[in-house]
C-alpha cells in the first residue's frame, strides 16, 4: 500500500514537471505600450519599436534618405501573411483577393503609392470625359504586354469587363456599355454621371485586365486564364499554402516597377501560428486590427506601421426594437457611452474616438455633437420621455473581434441603471448572416465604407433592397428619409468629386442628426514589417500593401 | 466471404445517397438564401433570377438534388457560392493531405499504443503502468491547439528543428502528427490495456498457462490476438474520424486539409463545399467500416467459420436434394 502511494506521488511529480517545462516555453507577457498612437513604444529588451501613423501616400518605412533602386533586386524575397485561401484567383471571382490582384492585373488608372488623391494613368495613355459626364474615352498605351507575351488591347478589356458583368455586377453597376474602337481605344458609357467612377476604377481589382485569348480558351473560372500585365505574375499557387509571385521584368510603368524579385503570399489560418512564424523568420510581414496581437508584436521588437481603418458605428435596428423608433431614446443612449473610456480600457487608447460615422480625415466627415458623453443628460432625457431605465432593453450583437468593446459598453450602460442591456457574441459568419437578414438589435459595422465610394454604406444600408440594412431612416423619420433619398440620388449623379463628397457629407449629417447609430471608435490596422524592407506603402482604410514599391535595404 | 464483401460494397452508394440527401435537406432548411448571398448590394429581380438560374437554384429542391447527384457522380461537385470557382479541384487536392496525416498518426498510434497498452495490462499496477496511466490522462487532457503552439515554441522557435507551419518536406509533418497523435494515443493505449485485461482473465488464458505454454506465447497468441478484435473497431473509427477531424491541427499548422475546408464552407454558408466535403468524409467513414468488417473476418476465426459453415450447410443441402447423401 505504502509502495503504491509512493508510485502515485512519483507519477504526479513527473506530470507536474512536464507541465511546468511546457508552460515555461510559453510567450512572455506583452509589453505595456504607450496610449498615444504617435509615440514610440519600448520593448522589454529596450529596443524601440517604431510606431507611426501612415496617411495615404506616405512612405511608412520612415526611410527618407534611402534611395529606391531602379530595377529588380536579384535574389530578394518578401513573404506576406494572409489567413485565407483563394482557390480561384481571377480578378472577378473572389473579391477578397484585391491585394493580390492589384499586383497581378493592371488597371487603366492607378492610385499612386496608395494615395486616393493621386490617380494617374497606367495602361491608359490618356482619357477624356464628355461634357455630360457620361462617356469616358480611354486611349491605351501600345507597349503593354501580358506576362505571356501577348499585347494588351481593348479586346482584353471587353473580355474582362464581360466577366466582371457576370460575376461582380456591382463593380460595373453604373456602366451602361463599353466598346472597343480599334485595338487601342476603349469607350465606356455610364447610366448617369458618376464622380466616383474614376476613383473606383484604379482601386477595384475586378477591373484588372486579363488576356482575352485565355478567357476564350479556358473560360472565366479557370486559373489557367489568370495572366495579367501587372508588376508581378503568379509563378505558382499551392492550394491552401501559398502564392509565389515573381517580378515582371517587362513591366510597362516605370513608376510602379517592382524591386523585390519574389513575393510569397503565405496562407496561415491561425493568427498565433502566424506570429510564431514571424518570430521564426518564416514570414516577413503580418497585419492585424487586434490590439493583443499588436502588443505581442511590439514585445517581439517589430517595427509596426499603423494605418487608419474604418469606424464601426453601433447601428440601432429600429425594425427590431420598438423603443428605437423614439428619437429621444436614441439621443439619450448616444450620450450615455463614454467612448474614450472604452478605447482606454480595451484598446490602450490607440483607437481614437470618432466624431462621425466615417472618422475624421475623410472627405465625407461631418462632426456631430450628438455623441458627446453626458450620462446624466442621457438619463434625464429618458426620464423626461417617460421611460424607466429598466424599460430600455436590447442586445448588442458582437462578433469575436469586438466582444471586449461591447462588454465594456454594456458594463457602462448597466452601471447607469440600464440593467436590461446585454450583449451576445456569435462567430463572424453568423453575425454577417444576421446583419444581412436584419435580425439583430444593435450591431457595429462599417457597411462597406471606402475612400473611393463613401456612398456605399447608404446603398447597402439605407435603400429598400440594400443587402446590409442598418440605416432605418424610413421607419425612424419618413420625412428625413425623403430628404435623404434626394441627397443620395444627387450624390449618385454628381458631376464632380467635390460635389459628390459634399452630398455624402450632408447625407451622413442627416443620418447622424437622426442618431441611427451610437457612435464608435476608429479602428487602427497594425502592420509588422521586417526592418530591412523599405518603401512600405499601405492604402488607408482599404489597407492594401503595394509589393511593387518595396525594396530591400541591402546595406 | 466474397459475397459478404460484395454485399457490403453495394450498400456504400445507397448509404452515400442517404447522407447526401440528409445534408442537402438540412442545409436547405437554414434561413440563409444562397442567391441573396451572392447578389451585389443593389440588384433587380431579373438579376436575382439570372443568378438563381445560373446556379440551378431556381428549380425545385428535389430536382436540384438530382442534378447535384448526377454531376457529383461524374466528379463535379458544383460551383462554390463563396469563391464562385469549381469546388472539385480544391476539395480533391486536400484529400491526400488529410489522408496522410490520419494514416501516419494512426500507424504511430498502433505501433506505440498496442505494445504499450498490452505491457500496462500485463504489468497491471506496476510503476510502469501507473506512470503510463498518469501520462495518458495528462496527454488526453491537453487541448490540441495549445499543445500545437507549445510544440512550435519549443521545437521550431527555440530549437529550430522543424518549420512552424506549412508543408515543406518531411519535417513539416513531425509536429502536426505528434500534436494529433498524443490525445488519441492517450485514449487508445488505455483501451488496449482494458481489452487486454479482459482477455488475460479469461479461462482459455489460464488453461494455456496451466498447459505449460510460455508466458510470451500466452500473451501474444492467446490474449493479444483476442484483445485486438475491439481494438480493430476502435482503430477504424479513429482513422475515419481523423480524416475530417483534424480541424485544429490543420488550422494551427496551416495544413490545407479537408477538415479546415469544411469549416470554411460552414462559416461561408457555402453549400457546394460543405456537400462535397461531407460526401468525401462519409465515403472514408463508410470505407473504414467496410475495412473493419473485413478485418474482423480475417482476424476472428469464428466469423470465417460462420461463412464457411454456411457454405458447408448449403453444400450439404444440395447433396441432400440430389439424394447423394444417403
Amino acid at each position: 500500500m505504502k509502495r503504491k502511494a509512493w508510485k502515485l506521488i512519483a507519477g504526479c511529480l513527473v506530470t507536474v514537471m512536464i507541465f511546468a517545462s511546457l508552460a515555461g516555453c510559453a510567450n512572455k507577457e506583452p509589453a505595456q505600450t504607450s496610449g498615444d498612437a504617435n509615440t514610440d513604444a519600448v520593448t522589454p529588451e529596450g529596443k524601440d519599436a517604431v510606431v507611426e501613423t501612415v496617411k495615404g501616400g506616405e512612405d511608412a518605412s520612415g526611410g527618407t534618405t534611402d534611395v529606391e533602386p531602379t530595377g529588380i533586386q536579384a535574389g530578394t524575397s518578401f513573404r506576406f501573411w494572409t489567413n485565407y485561401d483563394l482557390p480561384v484567383y481571377l480578378p472577378w471571382i473572389d473579391n477578397r483577393g484585391t491585394a493580390l490582384c492589384l499586383q497581378v492585373y493592371d488597371n487603366l488608372l492607378v492610385k499612386y503609392k496608395g494615395n486616393s488623391d493621386d490617380i494617374r494613368c497606367n495602361i491608359a495613355e490618356s482619357y477624356t470625359i464628355s461634357e455630360d459626364g457620361l462617356v469616358y474615352d480611354f486611349i491605351l498605351k501600345k507597349d503593354v504586354y501580358f506576362t505571356n507575351g501577348n499585347q494588351v488591347t481593348s479586346k482584353d478589356f471587353i473580355a474582362t469587363w464581360d466577366a466582371v458583368t457576370k460575376y461582380q455586377p456591382r463593380g460595373v453597376a453604373n456602366v451602361k456599355s463599353y466598346e472597343a474602337k480599334g485595338d487601342y481605344e476603349l469607350v465606356v458609357t455610364l447610366n448617369a454621371p458618376s464622380a466616383s467612377f474614376l476613383y473606383e476604377l484604379p482601386t477595384q481589382s475586378v477591373y484588372g485586365v486579363v488576356d482575352h485569348t485565355l478567357i476564350e480558351k479556358y473560360g472565366m473560372e479557370d486559373n489557367r486564364a489568370a495572366v495579367g500585365c501587372g508588376p508581378y505574375y503568379i509563378e505558382s499557387y499551392v492550394s491552401g499554402e501559398k502564392f509565389v509571385l515573381k517580378a515582371n521584368p517587362n513591366y510597362h510603368n516605370p513608376e510602379r516597377a517592382p524591386h523585390i524579385e519574389t513575393c510569397e503570399v503565405v496562407i496561415i489560418p491561425d493568427v498565433n501560428t502566424a506570429m510564431l512564424a514571424l518570430e521564426n523568420g518564416e514570414i516577413d510581414c503580418m497585419n492585424t486590427v487586434n490590439i493583443e496581437v499588436y502588443n505581442t508584436l511590439v514585445d517581439m521588437g517589430w517595427d509596426i506601421h499603423i494605418v487608419e481603418d474604418r469606424v464601426n458605428p453601433f447601428w440601432l435596428n429600429v425594425r427590431q426594437v420598438d423603443l428605437f423608433k423614439d428619437i429621444r431614446v436614441r439621443e439619450a443612449l448616444a450620450h450615455m457611452i463614454d467612448w474614450q473610456a472604452v478605447t482606454d480600457l480595451v484598446y490602450d487608447g490607440m483607437y481614437p474616438v470618432a466624431g462621425s460615422y466615417w472618422g475624421d480625415g475623410v472627405g465625407s466627415y461631418p462632426y456631430s455633437d450628438k455623441y458627446t458623453y453626458d450620462p446624466q443628460l442621457g438619463i434625464k432625457m429618458l426620464q423626461d420621455a417617460g421611460y424607466k431605465l429598466e424599460d430600455i432593453k436590447f442586445t448588442i450583437l458582437a462578433d469575436p473581434d469586438f466582444t471586449d468593446m461591447e462588454v465594456a459598453i454594456v458594463s457602462q450602460l448597466n452601471e447607469l441603471g440600464l440593467v436590461n442591456v446585454d450583449t451576445v457574441t456569435y462567430d463572424g459568419a453568423t453575425c454577417y448572416g444576421m446583419l444581412k437578414s436584419g435580425t439583430y438589435e444593435v450591431f457595429p459595422c462599417h457597411n462597406g465604407y471606402g475612400l473611393e465610394s463613401p456612398l456605399t454604406p447608404f446603398t447597402m444600408g439605407m435603400l429598400e433592397n440594400g443587402t446590409q440594412p442598418v440605416m432605418f431612416l424610413k421607419e425612424a423619420n419618413p420625412e428625413a428619409f425623403e430628404k435623404a433619398m434626394e441627397l443620395y440620388n444627387s450624390a449618385n449623379t454628381a458631376a464632380t468629386w467635390d460635389s459628390y463628397v459634399d452630398y455624402v457629407s450632408q447625407l451622413t449629417n442627416l443620418v447622424q442628426e437622426e442618431v441611427l447609430a451610437l457612435g464608435g471608435v476608429k479602428v487602427m490596422r497594425f502592420f509588422a514589417v521586417g526592418s530591412k524592407y523599405k518603401g512600405v506603402y499601405i492604402s488607408p482604410i482599404s489597407g492594401y500593401m503595394e509589393f511593387n514599391h518595396l525594396w530591400v535595404d541591402e546595406g | 466471404m466474397l459475397k459478404y464483401i460484395l454485399k457490403r460494397i453495394l450498400i456504400v452508394p445507397v448509404l452515400l445517397l442517404f447522407v447526401a440527401f440528409f445534408v442537402f435537406i438540412l442545409l436547405n432548411l437554414s434561413e440563409a438564401d444562397p442567391v441573396l448571398q451572392m447578389m451585389p448590394a443593389e440588384y433587380t429581380q431579373v438579376e436575382y433570377d439570372a443568378m438563381a438560374a445560373r446556379f440551378g437554384l431556381d428549380k425545385p429542391l428535389l430536382v436540384q438534388f438530382g442534378n447535384w447527384v448526377v454531376n457529383a457522380v461524374q466528379g463535379d461537385f458544383g460551383i462554390s457560392y463563396k469563391t464562385k470557382g469549381p469546388v472539385s479541384g480544391d476539395v480533391l487536392y486536400r484529400i491526400p493531405i488529410s489522408w496522410n496525416l490520419a494514416l501516419i498518426t494512426t500507424l504511430l498510434m498502433i505501433v506505440i499504443g498496442v505494445p504499450l497498452g498490452a505491457l500496462c495490462a500485463v504489468k497491471q499496477y506496476s510503476t510502469f503502468d501507473n506512470i503510463t496511466n498518469v501520462l495518458a490522462k495528462f496527454m488526453g487532457s491537453i487541448p490540441g491547439f495549445w499543445l500545437g503552439l507549445m510544440l512550435i515554441q519549443v521545437f521550431s522557435i527555440k530549437l529550430g528543428w522543424f518549420p512552424t507551419f506549412g508543408m515543406k518536406g518531411w519535417r513539416s509533418w513531425v509536429l502536426p502528427v505528434f500534436t494529433f497523435l498524443l490525445p488519441y494515443l492517450a485514449n487508445y493505449l488505455r483501451q488496449v490495456r482494458s481489452a487486454m485485461l479482459d482477455c488475460i482473465r479469461q479461462d482459455y488464458v489460464r488453461t494455456a498457462r496451466s498447459k505449460g505454454a510460455k508466458e510470451s506465447v500466452v500473451i501474444y497468441r492467446d490474449a493479444l490476438r483476442n484483445a485486438l478484435l475491439p481494438i480493430i473497431t476502435l482503430t477504424g473509427g479513429i482513422f475515419a474520424s481523423m480524416i475530417g477531424g483534424a480541424v485544429m491541427i490543420e488550422k494551427v499548422f496551416a495544413f490545407p486539409g479537408i477538415g479546415y475546408k469544411i469549416l470554411e464552407g460552414i462559416n461561408n454558408r457555402d453549400m457546394p463545399t460543405i456537400l462535397a466535403c461531407t460526401m468525401i468524409l462519409s465515403l472514408f467513414t463508410i470505407g473504414a467500416q467496410l475495412v473493419i468488417d473485413i478485418s474482423y473476418a480475417l482476424v476472428d476465426p469464428r466469423i470465417r467459420a460462420t461463412f464457411a459453415g454456411k457454405k458447408k450447410v448449403k453444400k450439404l443441402d444440395a447433396v441432400k436434394a440430389t439424394g447423394g447423401g444417403e
